[in-house]
């Protein structure tokens, strides 16, 4: 899964991520890895404030003004896009790489009709006439499933319900055939009938236009879905990435342990969902060791204030976790790694961290 | 929509009414006797009384105001007691001055404030913006007669580009006539535009925040396409409305500034009308202009559901 | 899924007593330092109002007809005037008109102002109604025109002048307050008030007005600015503070027929009119800022 194929659509390499105050730098994102295959949909998953968005922020060139690329790469088709221009970026943007967005309620512009909306992605990207523009956009609504699209390409967003905005971004976002669809979150605004039609639907096309996908998402139902591989991510890193199979099998990591069983089940009766104590933890105020520690119900002292490696547990499943780890033993026995950190675990304890 | 319209056509007639009742009680409680005005000092009081009476002076109030009233609904806003001239024939005279100016000022107040505001918006927190709100900021706190004799100051009697005062018909004589206007027009203009630029700005601001400004870029859309594809007319639908609201503001600001340059539109009328109590003048020029204001208003809540599609709602599709 | 977050600065919030809020209300307005330059600018005037007469190096009704029309001096700081009077003493005495006038004219319709508009917000209906249309009329007079028409009715003359402008002014307040009232009548508070018994007026006073209280403070404040204006407006038309008290409005009116040869006459008075009003405008931004910052 680590190494580079030639298949590999996109590839994340070491991303990080910070945010520029008036003092200092706020480090946001901390070394992300992950790739996307040809055709292949990876899901991140994560509480809010996770880093999620910002993640595919970043592969986009969205950022928020002060939010910078500080390290990293960000390869798609051979160019790596943390070193484009913005001018180079847009020409990517809605063309090569497409997204989609949580709020369908107010990602269309009021003011626009919804074909107009359409062919402007289409003719920025591509030197057809206003005429075969509106045709594609046409053929595009009728292909995300709205009836007599004809007719609404000339209506207003307002004059539509969610769920079929929802399907005009869609639209949109497909018009130029992308090689990558980001959608962030984009069933969670959504009625829940109308929530399995859109993901239907992505799923659909996505097999129809060979494209990959990289989608955003806190619901590890829709994950068991659509995904094939996992990424979930805490506090700006890595913590498991896995083929979906094998994380619902075996999740490894006590945070991705607890997300799954805080998803209610049918069949199941219980007097209280299990839920992860504790918030994700201040970027100001990472905890110095593993930055789950601070929720961790196995946490031991080395915990706090050693940062876990990313070790491959089993094939294709990666995790950020010291139980994994051939060191485990030890630190279980001895709550520390050895006699040069004790000190540090020990000052550390005094501090109350 | 025809509803809509019924509904705020409605509401105008109610607001013109109480506007003229409003002016006419002014009007009628303004210190000095018009007959004793119209015959001079010197009349005798026996004269006064008998023009009084033919005046329908001494009538009751609320029949005065019905009288002015019906007059003003045929056409008869009654005639100067100065020089008994009609005043519709003097408001004739008047009004396309003051047009003139209003025009020149709103056309300066666009050049400057769209850009302004954009640029202003666009680049928040740098030296470009800090300029531009500074400049918003003197805009709108330097009193009209000061700008106007600052501008008469450096510019007609410093550089001598422009002459101090003085107005010349646009049909006469069209260069000359705009050479005069310029500097009347600027002193209402930069108040103006400082007003529209403060406006734009933080409406932009706002809608710059928007989600479908993101999408936009992530359609592949450089920042100024996305500014004038899609911020823009955004941000200039409630700076419309309150621009709307600005005229009487900018009547004001007329009134002041053609007294400074000896413009002899509306409102040197109105100021020299009050001076000599030349009542159906006030009474005249007044509700000429919050009538103006009134009907401005009443195109701009038209206009706006023109711009926002969402309006419309009550008049189905399309 | 979303997992419940307890805000750290939530929690914080809950505990804070008026102290800290107070603290971080005057930390907001100090770190707006364009609005501290405008406050201090504003101290100084009012300093000057006060006592003008200890500060003025001459009397401002003093005429010199030795020295008529001279250019700033050491002796003159502003120069003098066509009848030799010192333009620095006038402007230090016309200063008291001005901040009489923003003072008092916004005193005036924020008195008339708060009453009808919570009156007008909290039993709606009839008498809303007929209140609105009222206001909606008087707004529709370019307000300047109908300080003009009133300060006529009254006679011209600083009081009537301020009360003019009080009364121009005095819808806006009406507006203002109302809308405040509707934004808050309906809040669980006021319903609970209500349900509990108290009376109509006990409801206004103690539980919606206080409420109304940040956005009226930042609008009297800007308000204050267009009546020192309005005020000035009026006496450069005449129709404002009459002579021998100097005004600025009337000062500028006076040296624009002196502006080739005296240009410090009208230019003076004119810089401080405008230096006024931009510090309240800038001071009251910072109000605005402090009180409530997503006002902005």
């Amino acid at each position: 899964m680590n190494e580079v194929s030639e298949k590999s659509n996109l590839d994340v390499k070491n991303l990080h991520v910070g945010f520029q105050t008036k003092k200092s730098v706020i480090k946001i994102l901390n070394g992300i890895d992950f790739s996307v295959k040809k055709g292949e949909t990876l899901c991140i998953v994560g509480e809010s404030g996770c880093g999620k968005s910002l993640t595919s922020l970043s592969i986009m060139g969205l950022l928020p003004k002060t939010g910078n690329i500080t390290a990293g790469e960000i390869l798609f088709d051979g160019k790596d896009l943390a070193k484009l221009n913005q001018k180079q970026l847009s020409s990517i943007r809605g063309n090569e790489i497409s997204m989609i967005f949580q709020e369908p309620m107010t990602s269309l512009n009021p003011v626009h009709r919804i074909g107009k909306q359409i062919t402007e992605s289409i003719r920025l990207h591509q030197k057809v006439r206003k005429k075969e523009a509106e045709e594609r956009a046409i053929e595009m609504l009728r292909l995300v499933g709205i009836p007599s699209p004809e007719k609404r390409i000339h209506q207003y967003p307002h004059e539509l319900s969610g769920g079929m905005r929802q399907r005009v971004m869609i639209a949109m976002a497909l018009s130029c055939k992308p090689k990558l669809l980001i959608a962030d979150e984009p069933t969670t605004a959504l009625d829940v009938t109308i929530q399995a039609q859109i993901l239907e639907l992505i799923n659909k096309l996505k097999q129809e236009m060979e494209m990959s996908i990289v989608m955003i998402t806190h619901d590890l139902g829709v994950v068991s879905e659509i995904a094939d591989s996992v990424l979930v991510m805490y506090a700006g890193e890595v913590v498991e990435y896995s083929d979906v199979k094998s994380l619902f099998r075996n999740p490894q990591h006590p945070y991705t342990k607890g997300l799954i069983e805080s998803i209610p089940k049918m069949d199941v009766e219980m007097a209280e969902l299990p839920v992860i104590k504790g918030s994700v933890p201040d970027p100001m105020e990472m905890p110095t060791g593993c930055r789950f520690s601070t929720r961790c119900p196995y946490a031991q002292a080395a915990c706090f204030y050693e940062v876990p490696p990313m070790e491959e547990s089993e094939d294709s499943h990666q995790v950020r976790c010291w139980m994994y780890s051939e060191r485990w033993e030890t630190i279980e026995r001895e709550g520390i790694l050895d006699d040069c950190s004790r000190e540090t675990a020990a000052s550390r304890e005094l501090i109350g961290g | 929509m025809v509803s809509f319209i019924l509904k705020r056509m409605g509401l105008m007639f109610i607001i013109l009414f109480l506007v003229s009742v409003i002016i006419f009680s002014l009007v009628n409680v303004l210190p000095g006797d018009p007959a004793l005005l119209i015959l001079g000092q010197e009349a005798s009081p026996e004269a006064v009384e008998t023009l009084r009476q033919e005046m329908g002076l001494n009538d009751p109030l609320y029949v005065q105001y019905f009288r002015w009233v019906t007059d003003v609904l045929h056409g008869d806003l009654g005639n100067s007691y100065v020089d008994n001239t009609a005043v519709t024939e003097i408001l004739m005279q008047k009004i396309p001055v003051t047009l003139e100016l209003t025009v020149i000022s709103f056309l300066i107040a666009f050049f400057i404030s769209i850009p302004a505001g954009i640029i202003s918006a666009s680049r928040k927190g740098t030296l470009l913006d800090y300029t531009s709100t500074l400049f918003a900021l003197s805009g709108v706190s330097i009193p009209p007669f000061f700008l106007g004799i600052l501008l008469i100051f450096i510019f007609a009697i410093g550089l001598g580009w422009f002459a101090p005062s003085g107005y010349v018909p646009f049909a006469q004589d069209p260069v000359q006539s705009l050479l005069l206007m310029i500097l009347p027009a600027v002193t209402v203009g930069i108040r103006l535009s400082a007003e529209l630029t403060r406006m734009l700005r933080s409406s932009l601001l706002e809608v710059l925040q928007s989600d479908y400004i993101r999408t936009g870029y992530a359609k592949g859309l450089r920042e100024r396409g996305v500014i004038f594809g899609h911020a823009l007319r955004n941000a200039l639908i409630p700076v419309i409305t309150v621009s709307g609201l600005q005229v009487g503001t900018f009547l004001g600001g007329a009134v002041i500034t053609e007294t400074i340059f000896a413009v002899p539109g509306l409102g040197q009328l109105v100021v020299n009308s009050i001076l000599t109590r030349d009542f159906p003048v006030v009474q005249g020029a007044v509700m000429f202009m919050a009538f103006a204001v009134v009907f401005i208003n009443f195109v701009v809540d038209l206009l706006y559901s023109f711009l926002d599609p969402r309006i419309k709602l009550a008049g189905g599709t399309k | 899924m979303e997992l419940i977050k307890v805000g750290g600065i939530q929690k914080e919030k809950a505990i804070s007593p008026r102290k800290t809020m107070f603290k971080t209300m005057m930390k907001r307005f100090f770190q707006n330092k364009l609005a501290v330059v405008a406050g201090i600018f504003i101290v100084i005037l009012i300093f000057m109002a006060l006592f003008a007469p200890v500060i003025a190096p001459h009397d401002p009704s003093e005429q010199d007809y030795s020295k008529i029309l001279k250019a700033p001096s050491a002796e003159h700081w502003f120069g003098t005037d066509e009848i030799g009077r010192d333009i620095f003493s006038r402007v230090i005495f016309g200063a008291r008109v001005s901040l009489q006038a923003g003072l008092i004219s916004v005193g005036i319709a924020l008195s008339i102002g708060i009453p009808v508009g919570l009156i007008s917000g909290f039993y709606r209906g009839a008498v809303d109604e007929i209140i609105m249309r009222i206001t909606d009329a008087l707004l529709s007079f370019p307000s300047l025109v109908l300080a003009l028409a009133l300060a006529a009715v009254l006679g011209a003359g600083l009081e009537n002048a301020m009360m003019a402008i009080g009364i121009v002014l005095t819808p806006n307040f009406i507006r203002l307050i109302r809308a405040e009232v509707l934004a808050h009548r309906e809040r669980e508070y006021v319903e609970a008030a209500k349900a509990s018994g108290l009376r109509d007026w006990r409801v206004i006073l103690i539980h919606i007005f206080p409420n109304t209280l940040a956005p009226i403070m930042v609008q009297a404040t800007l308000a204050i600015a267009s009546a020192i204006i309005s005020e000035a407006s009026l006496s450069y038309l005449g129709l404002g503070t009459q002579p021998p008290t100097p005004s600025w409005g009337a000062m500028l009116s006076a040296g624009q027929g002196y502006l080739s040869d005296a240009p410090w006459i009208a230019i003076c008075p004119g810089i401080f009119i405008f230096l006024t009003v931009i510090s309240i405008n800038l001071f009251g931004d910072g109000v605005r800022d402090m009180l409530d910052p997503k006002l902005k």
